[in-house]
């Protein structure tokens, strides 16, 4: 009997865990999505934008890059 | 893009491969990308769901991203999409009374004169064949027009609390310029030019001036001996905002 209650408290665990690291991990957006994203360091040159809200009056180009 | 385009558009860089800020500066110095509107960051807001990189998403004035995917197989369609939308951004929305969806453009141009002035005599006789709808309609374009210069005010504030004072100061007397009219913002455009034109403001004009001139020619010829030239300008002018830009620049120029 003492396993299967392991088992459990493992996967509660686990479950616990993943949704934990869950708001981390970046949902894909599609076109017609309105995405909605708080930055949490200031945007270099960002001018006082902390969000993907701020930008909303103009077309938002994102680029993402990589250095390498 | 965002040199060609000025305001129109704004252009969000995300570096995503986890870079240190030491490889991005050199990166971005390098290729020569400082110095315009670009705006940079880290923190990749979402997926694309595109391989690779570079790739993009195009948001349009609303928030809804319109095309997403490799900005180098793209390009076209970038080009055109965002003059699309320039263009639509002109034409009168059609979900609402036609004087309303004009004042709705004048919003946009930032022309907050001439749309308060047409909204608030639709609010007080509203007319056509449903004037409760006009009525409303002009309400809601009302309510849009002062979060826009709410948005506006904000950000001139931001700037003169950042170290971007000439900045501010230009976004302050176009501002000014188009909502002489509105009658609700006009105690805090006074505290803004009062701030602006204070002797404790001072310092951080003439240390703006000087750093802009300063980061021109550093970000054309990053190789260059500039080091001491913005250790400098930090003590030149120590405890402004502008110093603490200057700052960041003496640990990666040489």
């Amino acid at each position: 009997m003492v396993f299967p209650v392991m088992k459990r408290l493992l996967t509660l665990t686990l479950a616990g865990t993943v949704l934990a690291v869950a708001p981390t991990l970046q949902a894909q957006v599609a076109v017609g999505d309105q995405p909605s994203y708080s930055f949490r360091a200031p945007l270099f040159n960002g001018m006082g934008a902390t969000s993907l809200e701020d930008f909303r009056g103009k077309p938002l180009l994102i680029d993402f890059w990589g250095t390498r | 893009m965002q040199n060609e385009l000025g305001d129109k558009i704004q252009v969000l860089f995300v570096e995503s491969q986890n870079s240190s800020d030491e490889a991005i500066a050199e990166k971005q110095l390098q290729l020569k990308w400082l110095g315009g509107r670009a705006m940079w960051t880290k923190e990749r807001p979402f997926d694309t769901g595109a391989r690779g990189l570079p790739s993009f998403a195009l948001l349009d004035a609303d928030g809804n991203v319109v095309l997403k995917g490799s900005s180098n197989a793209m390009h076209k369609q970038i080009v055109e999409s965002i003059d699309e939308m320039l263009k639509a951004s002109n034409e009168a929305p059609d979900d609402m009374p036609k004087a309303v969806a004009k004042a709705m453009v004048d919003i946009r141009k930032g022309d907050y004169d001439k749309a308060n002035a047409v909204l608030a005599k639709l609010v007080e006789k509203p007319n056509g064949p449903d004037p409760a709808s006009m009525k409303t309609a002009a309400e809601g374009a009302q309510v849009q027009l002062m979060a826009r210069v709410e948005g506006e005010l904000k950000r001139v504030q931001w700037m003169m609390e950042n170290g971007y004072p000439l900045a501010a100061e230009d976004h302050f007397k176009s501002l000014s310029k188009r909502s002489k009219g509105l009658v609700g913002i006009q105690e805090g455009m006074k505290d803004l030019a009062a701030k602006l034109t204070s002797a404790d403001f001072k310092p951080e004009l003439e240390a703006a001036k000087a750093l802009n001139k300063l980061e021109q020619k550093f970000f054309s010829d990053y190789k260059g001996s500039y080091k001491k030239k913005f250790e400098k300008l930090v003590e030149k002018y120590p405890d402004t905002k502008v110093a603490t830009r200057a700052a960041y620049w003496t640990e990666f120029a040489k």
